[in-house]
C-alpha cells in the first residue's frame, strides 16, 4: 500500500514501515480483518466502491483507532483490479456515541419486554382468580336468594365480567405484541361471518333503538379461506364501538369486493356509524394501546382502550391495515382490505348468493 | 450445482462463476435465511443455532427441487454446511467442492485454526459497529460490469446485506463452530479449493480438512483474499472443470 502523512501520523508509523511492505487489511485488528475478507473485499469487488464501513485500525503502539473507511476501485477494461483508492475518516467519538446510541436501544428493548412479560403472566394469574370469584358468585345466585341479595348478587357479577373482560383483552393484546399468535387458514362463510357480528350486536343495538345494517356485495364469493375467528374479533371490536359511541342513527357492517387475483380476492370490510365522531386531533392516537379519544370518553363509554391496538395488530398480521375517516359529531367510518383465498366449492355447498 | 454462499455475503458472489457452468449443469444458488433477499421471517434462533439448521435448509431444498447427483460447492463455512448435508444424505450428493473451508477456527490443543477465542468476541463486538451504517454501504447502482447489462438496479442494495443481529449470530455460530469430527464422516469425492494467503482459512487448515477427508483433493489456488471465486474466478473456474471432467472418467459407474 502508499499512504499520505496524515494516515501515518494517526498510525504512528513511519513512511518506511507501511508503503510498499504492508497490505492494508495488515493494519486492521483480527476482528477488522475477518470482516475485511468476508463483507468489505467481496463488496468491493461486485461493486466496485464501498461506502463507510467501521473499522478499527491498529496503531504501531498497539492502541486501536475507530475509522470509516471508503473504497474506489480502478479496473482495467477486462474487468481486473488496477488499483484500489481508500480514504480513512477519523471516527472516534462517532463511534463512542454509536456504541452507546446501539446499547441504549438494546436496554431500551429488553426492558420493554420484560414489562410485557411481566404483565401478561400477571394479568394471566389475576384473570383466574377473578375467573374463579366469578364462578362462586353464580353458584350464590343460584342458590335461592332474597331479592334485595339476588339485585346486589346481580351488580356484582356484572362488576366480575367487566374485570374478566379486561384482564382477557390485555392477554390477548400481550400475546399479538409478543409475536405469538398466528393466522389460521380455515374454510368459512362471509355471510355468517358479517351476520353473525351483527347478532351478537343486536340486543345493544336494540336498547339503544339504533339500526343495524349488513351490506354483503353480491359478487363477493361465499367461501373463502382464512381466519375467521381473528377477523370476527375486530369486526365485532369496530361494531361494538360503533355501537357504542353512537347514540341517534345506526351502524352498517359492510364487505364490497375490490378485485379478483388467482391468488384470491381483495376485500374491503367497512363500518360506519353515525356517532360522536373522533375529532381530527385526536385520530391518530386512537390506535394506541390504551388511548381513546379522550379522557371524558373513557369515563362515559368505558373499555380500556386495547381493543382497536388488537383490531391493528390482527389487519397487520394479514398485510394490510385499518384506517378511519371521521370528524366530531359527524360519524366515522373504521375500513380495512385483506386478500383471501376463494375456497374450492365443496359438496352440498349453495353458492348462490 | 447447488452453490452455497458463506458469512458475508449472498448468492451473488457467484457471479463470475455462473456463466462457467449454466451450460453443463442445472445450477441453484439461494440466500442463507438472513442473508440477501431471504425471507427474515423464516428465522428461528433455535435451528440455527448449529451449522445443522443451515445443512437441513440445503436438503430442504434439494428436496424441493428433486435435485439428484448435485454437486455442491459451499464457500468458506458453506463448505462444512455442505459436508454436514451430505452426512446426512450422502446419495443425494455427488461431489462436493470446498471453497476456503475451515471445521474450525478457534485453536485448540495440536489444532491451529487461526483464531483466539478473544479474536472473535473482538469480532462479535465489532459487528454492532456496522448495525447502524450498513445499509449506507450498499450501493444505490452497480457499476463497473460492462460485460454483464442483466445486471440491474433490481440487484442494488442487496449484496452482503444480512440482518444485523441474524449476521452476529451466523458469525457466532460459525466461528464458534467444530466440525472436525465431521469430516472423516463424508462419503463423498471432494475437492478442497484453497488460496495461498487467506487469513480466515490458512494453508494448513486446507491440508487439515484434506487429510481428514476420505476421498479428496487439495487444489492451493494462488489467490489472496478470503474470495476466490470473487477474486480469482478463472482459477477456481479451471479447477472445479478439472477435477470434476477427471472425476466422470474415473468413475465406472454414476453417482447415485
Amino acid at each position: 500500500m502508499a499512504a499520505n502523512s496524515t494516515l501515518l501520523s494517526w498510525l504512528g508509523y513511519d513512511r518506511a514501515e507501511i508503503v510498499g511492505k504492508r497490505r492494508f487489511s495488515e493494519l486492521m485488528t483480527v476482528a477488522g480483518r475477518i470482516f475485511y475478507e468476508t463483507h468489505f473485499a467481496p463488496l468491493l469487488r461486485m461493486q466496485g466502491f464501498v461506502h463507510e464501513i467501521a473499522l478499527d485500525l491498529v496503531r504501531k503502539d498497539a492502541s486501536s483507532l475507530s475509522v470509516f473507511v471508503s473504497a474506489n476501485e480502478r479496473r482495467t477494461s477486462d474487468g481486473r483490479s488496477e488499483a484500489i483508492r481508500i480514504a480513512v475518516f477519523q471516527a472516534v467519538d462517532r463511534r463512542k456515541y454509536e456504541r452507546e446510541l446501539l446499547l441504549g436501544r438494546r436496554m431500551a428493548e429488553q426492558a420493554m419486554r420484560a414489562k410485557s412479560e411481566f404483565l401478561a403472566v400477571f394479568a394471566h394469574e389475576v384473570r383466574n382468580s377473578v375467573a374463579a370469584v366469578g364462578m362462586a358468585a353464580e353458584l350464590l345466585q343460584h342458590s335461592g336468594l332474597q331479592p334485595d341479595a339476588d339485585r346486589y348478587l346481580g351488580m356484582l357479577r356484572r362488576g366480575l365480567d367487566k374485570a374478566l373482560a379486561l384482564l382477557q383483552s390485555m392477554l390477548d393484546f400481550s400475546k399479538v405484541e409478543a409475536g405469538k399468535v398466528t393466522l389460521e387458514r380455515r374454510r368459512f362463510d362471509l355471510r355468517d361471518l358479517l351476520l353473525g357480528t351483527a347478532q351478537t350486536l343486536e340486543p345493544v343495538a336494540l336498547r339503544k333503538q339504533l339500526t343495524l345494517n349488513v351490506e354483503i356485495d353480491p359478487n363477493a364469493p361465499t367461501h373463502l379461506v382464512g381466519d375467521p375467528i381473528k377477523l370476527g374479533q375486530v369486526l365485532t371490536n369496530l361494531a361494538g364501538n360503533a355501537v357504542k359511541f353512537t347514540e341517534r342513527g345506526g351502524v352498517t357492517l359492510a364487505v364490497e369486493l375490490i378485485s379478483r387475483a388467482p391468488h384470491g380476492v381483495v376485500l374491503k370490510f367497512r363500518v360506519t356509524d353515525t356517532g360522536i365522531g373522533i375529532s381530527p386531533d385526536r385520530i391518530t392516537r386512537i390506535f394506541d394501546e390504551y388511548s381513546q379519544a379522550g379522557p371524558e370518553i373513557a369515563e362515559r363509554y368505558g373499555g380500556t382502550g386495547l381493543g382497536l391496538a388488537i383490531s391493528r395488530r390482527i389487519i397487520e398480521l394479514h398485510g394490510s391495515t385499518i384506517c378511519v375517516e371521521s370528524a366530531a359529531e359527524q360519524g366515522s367510518t373504521f375500513h380495512f382490505d385483506v386478500t383471501l383465498p376463494v375456497a374450492e366449492p365443496a359438496t352440498g355447498d349453495d353458492d348462490s348468493p | 450445482m447447488l452453490l452455497s454462499h458463506g458469512f458475508g455475503c449472498d448468492q451473488n458472489m457467484w457471479r463470475y462463476l455462473v456463466p462457467a457452468f449454466e451450460a453443463d449443469y442445472r445450477l441453484v444458488l439461494f440466500d442463507h435465511v438472513g442473508a440477501g433477499k431471504s425471507d427474515l421471517g423464516a428465522y428461528q434462533r433455535s435451528k440455527y443455532d448449529t451449522l445443522a439448521g443451515y445443512a437441513q435448509d440445503v436438503l430442504e431444498i434439494c428436496d424441493a427441487l428433486d435435485l439428484r447427483d448435485v454437486v455442491f460447492v459451499g464457500h468458506s463455512v458453506s463448505a462444512m454446511i455442505g459436508a454436514l448435508a451430505v452426512c446426512e444424505q450422502p446419495e443425494r450428493f455427488a461431489h462436493l467442492v470446498m471453497v476456503g473451508p475451515s471445521p474450525r477456527y478457534v485453536d485448540d490443543e495440536n489444532y491451529q485454526g487461526g483464531f483466539s477465542r478473544k479474536d472473535i468476541d473482538q469480532l462479535l463486538d465489532s459487528m454492532d459497529d456496522n448495525y447502524l451504517g450498513w445499509s449506507r454501504a450498499m450501493a444505490p447502482t452497480i457499476m463497473g460490469n460492462p460485460d454483464r447489462p442483466e445486471l440491474s438496479e433490481e440487484l442494488a442494495n442487496s449484496f452482503c446485506r444480512t440482518d444485523p443481529e441474524i449476521a452476529k449470530h451466523f458469525a457466532r455460530v460459525t466461528f464458534l463452530s467444530d466440525n472436525r469430527s465431521d469430516l472423516a464422516r463424508v462419503t463423498v469425492p471432494t475437492l478442497v479449493l484453497q488460496c495461498d494467503n487467506d487469513v480466515i482459512a490458512p494453508v494448513a487448515v486446507g491440508e487439515y480438512v484434506h487429510r481428514n477427508l476420505r476421498d479428496s483433493e487439495l487444489v492451493v489456488l494462488d489467490a489472496t483474499g478470503h474470495c476466490p471465486n470473487l477474486s480469482a474466478p478463472s482459477e477456481v473456474i479451471s479447477a472445479m472443470k478439472r477435477y470434476l471432467a477427471r472425476q466422470r472418467t474415473c468413475r465406472k459407474e454414476p453417482h447415485g
